[in-house]
């Protein structure tokens, strides 16, 4: 492709070349030509009127420096005119059209020449000086050369772009063929200079291979993590069944069972659900919902299991919060957040509920007065089955958040767990509704 | 009650069948969506139990064209789709519940009962006032009578009682109190609703759990024999 590309923009400058050059060549011709047919049409004229021939020739002559002629008769006697002798090297130039050096007070210089012969057998050379002519068309024929030479650079040039760019795609396509044949996404284009698009193309592309090998390794690690994470509870039940055989089973081993069951069912919904919401299929149920609303009835529901561990809740609520959102999804994330805080909480404590609009934004605040989360812990918290050292004791899947974070993502708020003194402030930054 | 399953797994077609018939229910099944359609079409049902995804017919064209012919039956959806949007589409086409697979067949047992009191009680005699024992309750005072005495109740508390108590006879899930009373799908990760039942029990000094009785690993019951 570079080949063919390279060889045609070579033939374009040497035929736009080839014809400067000979268009230079006609025009200084013609123009000879044409100087020289003024100067016969002039000479016929006076040689038909007896004795005006000659004194026109030497007046003329002395006039134009340019001009020189040669008279004779028949029998090729000088009659009058410059040119003595005639020279002895004659060229033809074009039909008509003769060559020939004369020496003048300058030296030697080129002159073009016509022979024009009379009614009565005598002839008259008429020459005319191409020096200038000569000059310029030489002058033409090196611009010529120069545009050529020129337009041979830009072709080896713009062939050496096209190999190094060709040769770069072909490159980047091999390494994405390597990556898709042995699917070993820990591969990255190399990148040996920085100045030109396509290193910017590779860079953009191996961020691009970062992020899909983070999320591939994301993906493995929750299926480690489910089964993992599954296979306990499902070897105790295995146990248990076991246990049961030949035996009478009463109901409440039954109903053990079945806990056991529904608690490896709660986990796949749990991460169905937070599927579903990553993939944002749910978006159609986002509608104009008041969030001061939600939080009061989550209040009014969580209100009398925060009594049972003596945990009051203080509420300070902004009457009407009106926020883009999806009621069902944001009452889960709110009762996730809740439920942790009653369940860190130490006996007689207070949980603070608060809503209000900061800068247009409605922002919601969660604080209770247990152990906090650790700085280090509080990116992991929400990934899929973490669990901090603090809560390995106590009851959950290790979900709980992780449908916290997808749940606000899909509301565009954003979620930061802040240090309260003591205890944890969950705060929730959400769109202003437009 | 008189039943219809259409529903085309042969293992959960024949779990609901064999429960319902030991509930005491008269039980129809269908294993696909035109064989369903034609029996819901020519025999009278209090309640059908209709599977979305059927060969042949899906269920939500099966209850859309029953409810074009006005038929009025009491329609259970039971479907492994159980996304906010799917219970949407479900109910929109004409469903009046909708229970997600895996389901605890208490779950649909008391789901089913429910719908049929609600098909066959329907509207023009409905009572503003409720009783059950001891129990009276008047919706539009909005107050209730404990042996005798008035006993303030919370708004939420109200319709709790009003729930259990409209539905008396019968089991009424965790999830359908939440769903009902509260209004919002969610899973409580903590037994909240436990917690109001036993308020409620304290205000109404049903101290030995006499009134609203706990059916174990399933929801309560206020009993009909009060």
């Amino acid at each position: 492709m570079a080949l063919l590309f390279t060889v045609l923009l070579t033939l374009s400058a040497a035929i736009l070349g080839y014809f400067l050059i000979d268009f230079g060549r006609r025009d200084f011709l013609r123009e000879t030509d044409a100087a020289i047919n003024i100067e016969i049409n002039t000479l016929s004229i006076l040689e038909n009127i007896e004795g005006q021939l000659l004194p026109y020739i030497q007046q003329r002559e002395r006039d134009d420096q340019l001009v020189r002629f040669r008279y004779e008769a028949e029998s090729g006697k000088l009659l009058g005119g410059s040119i003595d002798p005639v020279p002895a090297k004659i060229q033809t130039i074009t039909e008509g059209i003769l060559g020939f050096e004369l020496h003048t007070a300058q030296g030697p210089i080129n002159f073009a020449a016509k022979i024009h012969t009379f009614a009565n057998g005598s002839r008259i050379i008429v020459a005319r000086d191409v020096h200038d002519l000569i000059e310029n068309y030489e002058q033409l024929k090196l611009l010529c050369w120069l545009i050529m030479s020129l337009m041979l650079v830009v072709v080896l040039v713009s062939f050496g772009i096209s190999y190094f760019v060709v040769s770069r795609i072909n490159r980047i396509a091999a390494t994405a063929k390597n990556i898709v044949v042995t699917s070993d996404l820990s591969q990255r284009l190399v990148i040996d200079s920085r100045w030109d698009d396509l290193s910017n193309l590779s860079e953009v592309l191996n961020s691009f291979l970062t992020k899909i090998e983070d999320l591939m390794n994301g993906a493995r690690e929750i299926s480690n993590n489910i089964a993992h994470d599954l296979r306990t509870p499902l070897s105790g039940l295995r146990n248990d069944i076991e246990a049961l055989r030949g035996q009478p089973v009463s109901d409440a081993q039954i109903d053990r069972l079945l806990a056991d069951v529904d608690h490896t069912l709660a986990v796949f919904h749990a991460l169905l659900r937070i599927a579903n919401i990553e993939k944002g299929t749910r978006s159609q149920q986002m509608g104009e919902i008041d969030l001061s609303k939600i939080i009061h009835d989550l209040a009014e529901l969580y209100e009398p299991v925060a009594e049972e561990s003596r945990i009051r809740f203080d509420i300070k609520i902004n009457p009407t919060l009106i926020i883009n959102g999806d009621s069902n999804l944001l009452f889960q994330m709110f009762a996730n957040l809740l439920d942790n805080a009653i369940k860190f909480s130490p006996k007689n404590s207070v949980i603070r509920l608060s809503a209000g609009l900061e800068r247009s934004q409605v922002v919601a605040l969660i604080e209770d007065q247990g152990p906090g989360i650790a700085n280090a812990e509080k990116e992991k918290v929400f990934k899929h089955f973490y669990r901090c050292d603090a809560s390995r004791s106590t009851p959950g899947d290790g979900l709980g958040l992780s449908l916290v974070r997808v749940v606000a993502e899909q509301h565009q708020a954003q979620i930061t767990l802040e240090d309260g003194d003591p205890g944890l402030r969950v705060r929730l930054r959400f769109q202003p509704y437009q | 009650m008189k039943i219809l399953i259409i529903e085309d797994d042969p293992r959960i077609r024949a779990y609901v069948e064999k429960g319902l018939k030991e509930a005491g229910h008269a039980v129809d099944a269908a294993e696909d969506g035109e064989m369903g359609l034609h029996l819901a079409c020519n025999e009278k049902y209090d309640v059908l139990i209709v599977d979305r995804m059927l060969p042949k017919l899906d269920g939500l064209s099966i209850i859309k064209t029953l409810r074009g012919s006005g038929n009025l039956v009491g329609v259970l959806i039971l479907s492994a789709l159980g996304d906010v949007d799917d219970r949407v589409t479900g109910l929109r086409s004409g469903g009046d519940d909708y229970l997600v697979k895996p389901f605890a067949f208490v779950e649909l047992l008391a789901r089913v009962e429910a719908l049929g009191k609600r098909t066959s009680s329907s509207p023009p005699t409905q009572s503003t006032l409720l009783k059950a024992g001891n129990l009276e309750m008047d919706l539009l005072a909005r107050k209730v009578r404990c042996n005798g005495t008035i006993i303030e109740l919370q708004s939420r508390e109200f319709k709790l009682l009003e729930y259990l108590v409209k539905f008396k006879g019968q089991l009424v899930t965790r999830t359908m109190l939440l769903e009902s009373v509260w209004d919002y799908h969610f899973d409580p990760q903590t037994s909240v609703i436990d917690v109001h039942i036993s308020r409620l029990r304290k205000k109404l000094g049903d101290t030995g759990n006499t009134l609203i009785k706990t059916v174990r690993g399933a929801g309560y019951i206020i009993e009909d024999s009060l």
